[in-house]
């Protein structure tokens, strides 16, 4: 556990890192009086912007992200696998490869369904 | 200050062009292109990105207004200027270097296109500026997908302050997501004429026209070392063997073909069928001596975006290079419904 | 920052990061009107701090700053971060173009995040265990970059992917004129290439324990010419395999996100599982 201990620090560190950054972007802009932030419109070439675009976005790659986590589910085993699948022989190695080319023929069939392409 | 000098020495510039129709333009546009690489001084993508707002040429009341609004989202230090003439590049560069180091005036306030153009908006440092989408409204629900679910549009007018776009096109365009599902072309200042207008006659020349074409398509793609060579190619008169060597190669680069295949263009804007293959025709014609390739007007070229997803729109409108001469438009700009927002239910 | 700065200019000066960093610092930050700041901020820290705990468990030589036996699997954690730190910090400020470009970071890891896991599980099958200095270990006879030379060359595709940089640098598109950084000036974009460049690091220095035998000399050379300095070697292979990512990026333009979706799906994945068991079976024979 204490690796993890030993982790909150460094992210910690990383974070007066980032503090230190912030700080020193901000004596600089005090200098210059550039302190506040400039407030502008947003840039799309120039034209006035007469809609938030934050609104509901068309993503067109769902069933993508479905197959991906079929997928990714099937790697969490894979990792405390390859720690014991040379102890346990054979048999964990077939049936590993067994569970991913059954998750490879349903790629192979999302992929004809025509999942991957979107544009 | 150190610091300010410093940053100073690699400004990003923003380049804002009116649509060549005047032959000093074109001239104008290809100097300061040089100039900048000469001095490897990156061009801006966004406003945010930009130290110094060129302006090339007299703008027009629209693209003028553009300019200003462009610069009232400039963050500082930051610094306008303009150029009109190509011997005046040069001059004017330095200028601008000078005044982002802090040295010859105040930087934020004083500039040449607040001289040139007059300023409404207060666009003082830190201040709110005129930005008209504080009050801009939610987008409407308008699409239906295959799901029967029904998918917001945002309408945008794109250009012309974009990276490696047509100088002066706007493309009014409706999104669904990153699909572009209506576009409208209008060129600044530009209103449409009758007729075939310049086709294929631009001033450039066969090859340097498609050299030009190519240096903003690899730009696009951020294959830089392509677009440097295809950019220096058109601008130091070079030997026929250079062209066709430089066309060989883009033509026999697998990866390059990879990341232009399947953009169709839909309409008939160029001979070419696809992205890919406008682009290889465009590589391989190199140094032949052939006919100029065709560019589309811009409503032809426009057209061509609508089904296609931003990045490759954006690809297909570089590779395709409308001739922004011809004019657009011009279109009303898009006016979001008033009052009660209406939605749509599909049955 | 040079490469995600935008331009056409080749060939850059070698003070240009230098230069770069200080003309972000000192520029005025930038907001859109009906903003997210809180998420925009928060997608920005993220970045660079996933970027410093990703390569904490690295071994810089011999033994990593944080030695976790677990060590791949929280790699693996840190850099999936990224998808949303570039998400959001393209989501908060409430423009087109910025926007589409952290939307595009999803698919892009959809694409390359299982190549990226089986590539480097293949090597903690070889070596059974998931810790990287053991895995480095492991190669005193062989690297691995030899002998699983497929899960190699897709980890580095896969970092230059994780770091949306080169050829995926799509979240970035200049044809979204910057996309997710797009309104960001200053201290943000500063935040976001500096993250990056991080990113890339991390995933580069990964590839010296996981491939390149870490901080022991090539297994070809004999008696260690520099017994003692791990540190050194580490750093001759870091350098070497940076100088790899930056040659792709010069070869390979930037490809649209549904290309690489379906290269990925149709090739790069299939490969890694053949890949892996093909390790497989030589570990158990």
């Amino acid at each position: 556990m204490t690796g993890f201990v030993a982790l909150a620090v460094v992210a910690g560190a990383a974070l007066v890192g980032v503090g230190l950054v912030v700080a020193g972007s901000w004596l600089v802009r005090v200098v210059a009086g550039t302190r506040r932030p400039l407030v502008a419109a947003p840039h799309v070439g120039g034209m006035p912007v007469v809609e938030h675009a934050v609104s509901r976005w068309h993503v067109r790659w769902p069933t993508l992200a479905l197959v991906f986590l079929a997928f990714d589910m099937e790697m969490l085993f894979m990792y405390p696998w390859t720690l014991v699948v040379a102890r346990s022989g054979p048999a964990a190695a077939v049936e590993m490869f067994v569970f991913l080319g059954i998750l490879l023929v349903g790629v192979g069939y999302a992929w004809r369904e025509g999942a991957f392409r979107w544009s | 200050m150190v610091l300010r000098r410093l940053a100073a020495r690699r400004p990003h510039v923003l380049t804002i062009a009116p649509a060549p129709v005047s032959p000093d333009d074109l001239p104008l546009r290809l100097a300061v292109e040089v100039e900048l690489a000469r001095r490897r001084w990156p061009s801006a993508t966004s406003p945010a990105d930009t130290d110094v707002l060129l302006v090339l040429g007299t703008p027009g009341p629209r693209l003028a207004q553009v300019v200003r609004a462009v610069w009232a989202t400039v963050p500082a230090p930051r610094v306008a200027v303009g150029v009109t003439t190509p011997g005046a590049v040069r001059s004017v560069l330095d200028d601008a270097a000078a005044r982002l180091a802090g040295r010859g005036g105040d930087t934020t306030s004083d500039c040449a296109v607040q001289r040139q153009h007059g300023r409404t908006a207060d666009t003082g440092v830190g201040d709110r500026a005129d930005t008209g989408v504080a009050d801009a409204q939610m987008a409407d629900l308008a699409f239906y997908d295959r799901d029967g679910l029904a998918l917001d549009a945002v309408h945008v007018a794109l250009g012309p302050v974009l990276p490696h776009w047509p100088a002066g096109l706007v493309v009014h365009a409706t999104l669904a997501g990153d699909l572009v599902t209506d576009a409208r072309a209008e060129v600044l200042d530009v209103p449409a004429t009758v007729g075939p207008g310049s086709r294929g006659r631009s001033p450039l020349g066969p090859d340097r026209t498609r050299l030009d074409i190519l240096t903003r398509v690899l730009g696009l793609l951020g294959a830089d070392h392509l677009a440097a060579r295809a950019r220096d190619l058109r601008d130091h008169d070079p030997e026929p063997g250079e062209l066709t060597t430089f066309g060989r190669r883009l033509a026999r680069h697998r990866p390059l073909r990879w990341a232009t295949r399947d953009i169709a263009l839909v309409g008939g804007p160029v001979e070419e069928r696809t992205v890919e293959q406008r682009v290889l025709a465009l590589a391989r014609a190199l140094g032949g001596s052939l006919a100029p390739p065709v560019r589309p007007t811009p409503e032809k070229a426009t057209q061509a975006m609508i089904g296609l997803e931003l990045g490759a729109a954006r690809l297909a409108l570089a590779a395709m290079d409308p001739d922004t001469t011809l004019g657009a438009g011009p279109v009303a700009a898009y006016a979001p419904p008033q009052g009660e927002v209406t939605h749509h239910h599909h049955h | 920052m040079a490469a995600g700065a935008g331009a056409v200019t080749a060939g850059d000066h070698p003070a240009t990061p230098v230069v770069e960093t200080l003309r972000l610092l000192a520029k005025q930050r930038r907001r859109t009107p009906a903003d997210d700041p809180a998420l925009a901020r928060i997608g920005l820290t993220v970045l660079p701090v996933a970027a410093v705990l990703a390569l904490a468990v690295v071994p810089l030589g011999d033994t990593a700053p944080v030695d976790l036996d677990v060590g791949v699997v929280w790699f693996n954690a840190m850099e999936v971060l990224a998808w949303f730190a570039v998400w959001v910090a393209g989501w908060g400020p409430n423009a087109v173009t910025s926007l589409a470009g952290g939307y595009r970071m999803l698919p892009l890891g959809l694409a390359y995040e299982l190549p990226h896991m089986l590539a480097i599980i293949t090597p903690a099958i070889a070596a059974g265990s998931l810790a990287p200095a053991t895995i480095a270990a492991a190669q005193h006879d062989l690297w691995y970059a030899v002998w699983m030379p497929a899960a190699f060359v897709l980890y580095l595709v896969s970092v230059a992917a994780m770091a949306f940089w080169g050829p995926f640098a799509a979240p970035l598109g200049r044809d979204l004129a910057g996309g997710a950084v797009a309104e960001h000036a200053g201290l943000g974009r500063l935040l976001l290439h500096a993250g990056r460049w991080m990113l890339l690091t991390a995933g580069a220095a990964m590839a010296v324990p996981l491939f390149l035998g870490g901080g022991a000399p090539p297994p070809i050379t004999g008696p260690d010419p520099f017994p003692g300095l791990p540190a050194l070697w580490f750093a001759v292979k870091l350098v070497v395999v940076i100088g790899l990512l930056l040659a792709a990026r010069r070869v390979v333009p930037m490809l649209r996100t549904a290309r690489f979706v379906t290269l990925a799906w149709t090739v790069l994945i299939p490969l890694a599982v053949a890949q892996a068991l093909v390790v497989t079976v030589v570990v158990l024979t």
